[in-house]
């Protein structure tokens, strides 16, 4: 009886483990933003995590952690010496792929596992108020006054802020100063509190701030104009200036060497998210984004391409040479 | 009186009964929580917030309000009965806890800590209710200048506030400020210090390093130097350590003063709960009645530090609730939250959902009451800690140590760091060096590195940008002073020795 007991309990164990179907996480995910709480990473996690919850994506507990400092670099370390762990994952935007660039740093794209694109995103000028700056031409005009006396806050160096900040400086007539933040929340404080004179930010973090007239756009860095309420900003090549205009990625990454299994259930939670609804009105629409799915490798092919083009534009605008 | 109705119609949905067993379950769990080692609000409230996922989110949020402030509180508790700072924040509580549990008055110490935590955290609330969008645009008028001169302060405070030696408490504070810029430097994005160390790029974390200064130094003090057996110090009953209505008028006071500058802190950008503590306790020895004693074990050091961090817990709520910007990072994961529920955080939070808005505020008065009603049954409990023979203290206090470091970041590296700066504490305080200096120079030195960099880069290179706005002019001002007054009164007192000899 005893040994039928075991026998029994053997051959279950062997039905469920044939029976188990591809990897799922266990315990606890570690969902790593290179950001402080508040940016446009955060955002962009925390809300994906949500869609993930809600229709029963994920199962296991994701855990939302904020490594911000260095540009993103903090994170893509952090990110880097988890080799193999099927689960940590990261988000990774652009910015992210152009500080490693331009900063040099030890954790480049190539060090991490690529597993889809989610959304595409632009970037606006901002104000504190139409009484600062009416418009784009007022900020040059004052600017032109006194070299570096117009500040514009963005986030990190040699990020994508400071790229679009190089560009649009390049092109008028005066010199603007960066003045670069550790996140997204400390720029909206700076702008907010009047320490800076204007700043750069995703729509998604600064959409509230113009509906309640605590912000006024400046201007779009976007091919085409954007949503409400930004649907009366000029992008800058309505104002004539023709190349600054930049396009961004939100896509997310594991460690190196994460299992393909893990991978392709990665990019597999990522597709169902973006077919959500939760996904669809709360994070594209409610946000003015372009929503686009590319999976893992077809990701891995993006990044590589584009970081070959931030490459071209830093050298391009004097970041590396 | 708007005020007060929105707060009544906030009260009128936060108080059913199943909203009440929320806050109840949420305090204690927070208690736990905050008492070990290793696990902060941030985690905590991290960990619970799926389980929420599926409650009404007046429910959830009263439920994870109460848990937060169940954390303050409890993370009084390992610094008192521990000497291991279960967060940043209670660095300061354990200047004073400890001493006072090694007396064996550690059941006043954990009364006192938990009354002050009440009356500060309450303090922070009545702001928030009345004042929230107020106190954010004054939290906004700090800008980089004025963070930098503020955290300027406090680090110069450190050195001449904390110890009997001015000397070495200076030399502490530069160690912490050394430890501190290892890794990733925040502002260019280079590796500082890390001898070509993996480990070391993400810099020296945090809690490792405050287990061992703290707990390891201590648990090697407490095998070099312990008492013989049964001769521990006598151990003051339950019924005596509950404060009667004389310790209640000498507490009320000054955790009303600490909440109100805890407060004030927490408003700030990226200040933080760190610097509210210490500079409510700081400051209390300067003006309190016996601040001078201040350091050896005294209710009112424990009281400052326990109201000032509760205040500025509540404090950092009103960025987020008025303009949708995480003061701290258990806002921040609140915000998560906040968004979970289909809300918009920003400007308009107040107009648009005044009903959630006034339902949080309204449970965080339910949350520190159930916090301190659970604080209440746990302290008779937590003072058989007190009982415990130091043998078998020992081994335990080991343990919560490597487990504590290990259990941050899943790394033996951090349980050799924690090792390391223990036997390195242990020496320092053999030598008389204080420790606290140099754990809160460590919390405080990046930001206020990456606030002179930013306003060097507003200004253009020009240093005048610090005396450019009367509170950045005030800070320096009072910056100075202590220094002139620290220098003088160290020439003071040496003259009088010499004096005295000849």
């Amino acid at each position: 009886m005893k040994h039928f007991k075991t026998l029994f309990a053997a051959s279950v164990a062997l039905m469920m483990g044939t029976q188990a179907h591809a990897w799922e996480p266990e315990g606890t995910v570690e969902f790593v933003v290179p950001y402080s709480a508040g940016g446009g990473s955060d955002v962009n996690a925390r809300l994906l995590v949500e869609a993930w919850r809600k229709h029963d994506i994920v199962d296991a507990n994701v855990v939302v952690l904020n490594k911000s400092g260095g540009s993103g670099a903090v994170g893509n370390t952090y990110t880097f010496s988890k080799d193999g762990d099927p689960n940590t994952i990261q988000t990774y935007v652009s910015g992210q792929m152009m500080s490693s660039i331009s900063n040099n740093a030890a954790v480049k794209l190539e060090h991490l596992t690529p597993l889809g694109t989610l959304t595409l995103d632009t970037l606006l000028l901002v104000t504190r108020s139409a009484d600062d700056y009416a418009n784009f031409a007022a900020l040059v005009e004052d600017a032109a006054k006194e070299p570096n006396s117009v500040t514009i806050g963005g986030v990190s160096r040699g990020s994508e802020d400071h790229l679009v900040f190089t560009m649009l400086n390049d092109s008028v007539d005066a010199e603007l100063q960066y003045v670069p933040f550790d996140g997204g929340g400390d720029v909206l404080s700076a702008l907010l509190g009047g320490h800076v004179d204007a700043a750069i930010f995703n729509p998604s973090e600064i959409g509230q701030q113009v509906e309640a007239g605590r912000a006024h756009p400046l201007g779009a860095f976007s091919e085409e104009r954007l949503a409400a309420p930004f649907e009366a900003t000029e992008t800058f090549g309505e104002m004539g200036y023709a190349d600054v205009a930049i396009s961004l990625f939100r896509g997310y990454v594991g460690p190196p060497n994460m299992p393909a299994e893990a991978v392709a259930y990665w990019e597999n939670a990522l597709k169902e998210a973006y077919e959500t609804e939760t996904w669809q009105q709360e994070y594209i629409a409610d946000k003015g984004l372009i929503g686009r799915f590319i999976g893992a490798a077809d990701s891995a092919e993006f990044y590589a391409r584009e970081a070959e083009k931030y490459q071209r534009l830093l050298e391009a605008v004097g970041f590396v040479n | 009186m708007d005020t007060l109705i929105a707060l009544q119609n906030g009260f009128a949905t936060s108080l059913s009964l199943g909203n009440l067993s929320a806050a109840l379950i949420g305090a204690a769990l927070g208690i736990i929580v905050g008492a070990i080692p290793g696990l902060g609000s941030v985690t905590g409230i991290a960990l619970l917030l799926p389980l929420t996922f599926g409650m009404d989110p007046t429910t959830a949020v009263i439920l994870l309000a109460a848990l937060y402030y169940g954390c303050m509180f409890g993370g009084a508790y390992s610094a008192i009965l521990l000497n291991i700072p279960g967060d940043a924040p209670a660095v300061m509580t354990a200047l004073d806890g400890y001493p006072m549990a090694k007396r064996g008055e550690g059941g006043q110490a954990l009364f006192a800590a938990n009354l002050a935590s009440f009356i500060g955290g309450t303090v922070g609330i009545i702001a928030l209710s009345f004042m929230g969008p107020l106190l954010a645009e004054i939290g906004l008028m700090f800008g980089p200048p004025e963070t930098a001169a503020l955290i300027l302060l406090a680090l110069c405070s450190i050195g001449w506030m904390l110890g009997d030696n001015v000397a070495k408490g200076l030399i502490a504070t530069m160690l912490g400020i050394l430890l501190a810029v290892v890794g990733i430097g925040s502002t260019f994005g280079h590796a500082r210090f890390t001898g070509g160390s993996m480990h070391l790029l993400n810099g020296v974390s945090f809690i490792p390093l405050v287990i061992g200064m703290f707990g390891f130094s201590q648990l090697l003090e407490m095998m070099t130097d312990r008492p013989k057996q049964g001769e521990g110090p006598k151990q003051i009953p339950l019924r005596e350590s509950i404060p009667g209505r004389k310790q209640v008028a000498r507490l009320v006071p000054l955790s009303l003063r600490s909440g109100l500058i805890g407060t004030f802190v927490g408003i700030l950008p990226g200040a933080g709960a760190t610097t509210g503590a210490f500079l409510s306790y700081v400051f209390q020895r300067k003006i309190g009645r016996n601040g001078d004693q201040m350091g050896t074990g005294v209710v009112e050091g424990v009281a400052a530090s326990e109201a000032g961090n509760n205040g500025a817990a509540a404090g950092s709520f009103a960025p987020l609730l008025s303009l949708g910007i995480p003061g701290s990072g258990t806002s921040a994961v609140l915000l998560g939250g906040l968004m979970m529920w289909g809300l918009q955080p920003g400007p308009l939070l107040f107009t648009t959902r005044p009903d959630f808005v006034w339902g949080l505020i309204s449970s965080m008065y339910i949350g520190t009451v159930m916090a301190v009603i659970a604080a209440m049954l746990i302290i008779p409990f937590l003072m058989q800690i007190l009982r415990i023979p130091i043998s078998v203290l020992i081994p335990v206090i080991a343990t919560v140590c490597v487990f504590g470091a290990y259990s941050v970041n899943g790394s033996m590296f951090d349980v050799w760091l924690m090792l390391t700066v223990g036997i390195a504490a242990y020496y320092l305080k053999v030598a008389e060096y204080p420790i606290a200096p140099l754990v809160l120079a460590f919390v405080l030195t990046p930001r206020l590195e990456s606030s002179i960099r930013r306003s060097f880069d507003i200004s253009n290179g020009d240093p005048w940008i610090f005396l450019s706005s009367p509170i950045s002019v005030t800070l320096i001002s009072v910056i100075c002073a202590l220094v002139v007054m620290g220098v003088a009164g160290a020439v003071a007192s040496r003259v009088r020795v010499r004096t005295a000899r000849t």
